[in-house]
């Protein structure tokens, strides 16, 4: 139906659940200049001001606004797990990574990140089409998208290249059902 | 120390996520107190553009802030009302036009009187279909698998011709192999009742 479809979407809709809870992901900041009346955003301290130099963690929505580069209130890194030793990891052995930890909205919070003023922000983006690419063709070798299969788990796969299902992004788990019942559907097809 | 912005309005959305495509009870405290905290964002920003120093940048980070917190509550609460609202029209497709009693239980007076009125609406433009019989858009969601399809007579007809030329003589409780397409207005007049087979060969 396709009202389940908008559900789903992601960057057209304005309601998408999954944007709103990727966006929430925390960016480490450093305030660049005496911030007034936001001493709240650093727990630790009971001041009424934040002063210059402090290190906040704010979510991607606030950091968008707090960063823009005409008015730069804070400059910002990126969260560990997108930093460069991170990316090395993912990029090396992308399918043992797990994204369900790290993430859980990996590539959703991703795509954000890249719209933020950051000399990261390309390598990020350059970083997410093979990540993926990788893993769902790990993801394809190591489980055969049988309708015995219900979940990844089923399977201990000897080759020691296998995406479990529990350190699966949500993109991934969707992938997998979606192959999932299109591998049934064939075999159905082809039965009948 | 209170928290960072909006994050009671993100309890909203990861109960709705917790949930997926159910309905969880409407958490009207958790709604109320988000609507508080965009009142008081409201008022310190009215406040403080009141007496600011203009351009004064210190003092612009706090309004920068505030506001995309407001926005940031707007989107959880209306992404919340919204899919919920989702979730209720996909329910007149799955259950009809009865909302089963727990899940009504959930619903506020204002979701219960929207599915009415969906309900409505919807049997408003079914009626206006299909020259004056109406048709049942809930029906048939799925495209039939079958050009034939068995069916048992329900009350004595006598000849029906089909298109090919040949009738069969529909006598009451007796049971046919018939194109679906022709049968359809049977089936809708009550005369026929399509034979539900348990499984059908391709589902196993």
């Amino acid at each position: 139906m396709s009202t389940k479809e908008l559900r789903k979407s992601f960057s057209p809709s304005y309601f998408a659940l999954e944007d709103i809870l990727a966006s929430q992901t925390r960016v480490p900041c450093k305030t660049e200049m005496n911030l007034a009346n936001c001493g709240f955003l650093d727990p630790s301290q009971e001041n009424k001001d934040l002063a210059a130099g402090t290190q906040v963690e704010l979510p991607i929505w606030a950091a968008r606004v707090m960063s823009k580069q005409k008015r730069a209130f804070v400059s910002l890194r990126m969260p560990k797990f997108y930093s460069e030793s991170y990316r090395e990891v993912l990029k090396a052995e992308p399918a043992v990574v797990d994204l369900n930890k790290m993430g859980p909205h990996y590539y959703q919070s991703a795509l954000q990140l890249c719209t933020l003023p950051s000399d990261e922000a390309d390598k990020i983006a350059e970083s997410l089409p093979d990540i993926l690419q990788k893993r769902v063709i790990a993801m394809a070798d190591s489980y055969s998208l049988h309708r015995s299969v219900k979940s990844t788990d089923d399977i201990s796969n000897q080759l020691g290249n296998s995406l479990k299902f529990h350190n699966m992004d949500p993109l991934e788990v969707e992938i997998f059902n979606n192959s999932k019942n299109a591998s049934e559907e064939l075999d159905d097809w082809l039965r009948s | 120390m209170s928290g960072m912005y909006g994050e009671i309005a993100l309890e909203l959305i990861k109960e709705l996520d917790r949930h997926k495509g159910k309905l969880p009870p409407f958490q009207e405290n958790e709604l109320r107190q988000a609507l508080d905290e965009m009142q008081i964002l409201f008022e310190q920003n009215q406040r403080d553009v009141s007496m600011n120093i203009p351009g004064n940048p210190e003092f612009l980070a706090a309004l920068h802030l505030r506001h995309a917190a407001l926005e940031r509550n707007k989107q959880c609460i209306l992404a919340y009302l919204y899919t919920r609202l989702k979730v209720i029209t996909d329910l007149r497709w799955d259950h009809g036009p009865v909302i089963p009693a727990e899940v009504r239980a959930n619903m506020t007076e204002q979701e219960v009187q929207f599915f009415a009125n969906y309900n409505k609406t919807l049997a408003n433009y079914m009626g206006s279909l299909g020259e004056n019989h109406g048709l049942d858009l809930t029906q048939d969601l799925k495209p039939p698998k079958t050009l034939m399809v068995e069916i048992r007579v329900l009350q004595d007809y006598g000849e029906f011709e089909l298109e090919d030329g040949t009738s069969v003589l529909l006598k009451k409780d007796s049971v046919h192999f018939l194109p679906m397409s022709q049968c359809e207005a049977l089936v809708q007049q009550k005369i026929v009742e399509v034979v539900q087979k348990q499984k059908s060969l391709h589902q196993k």
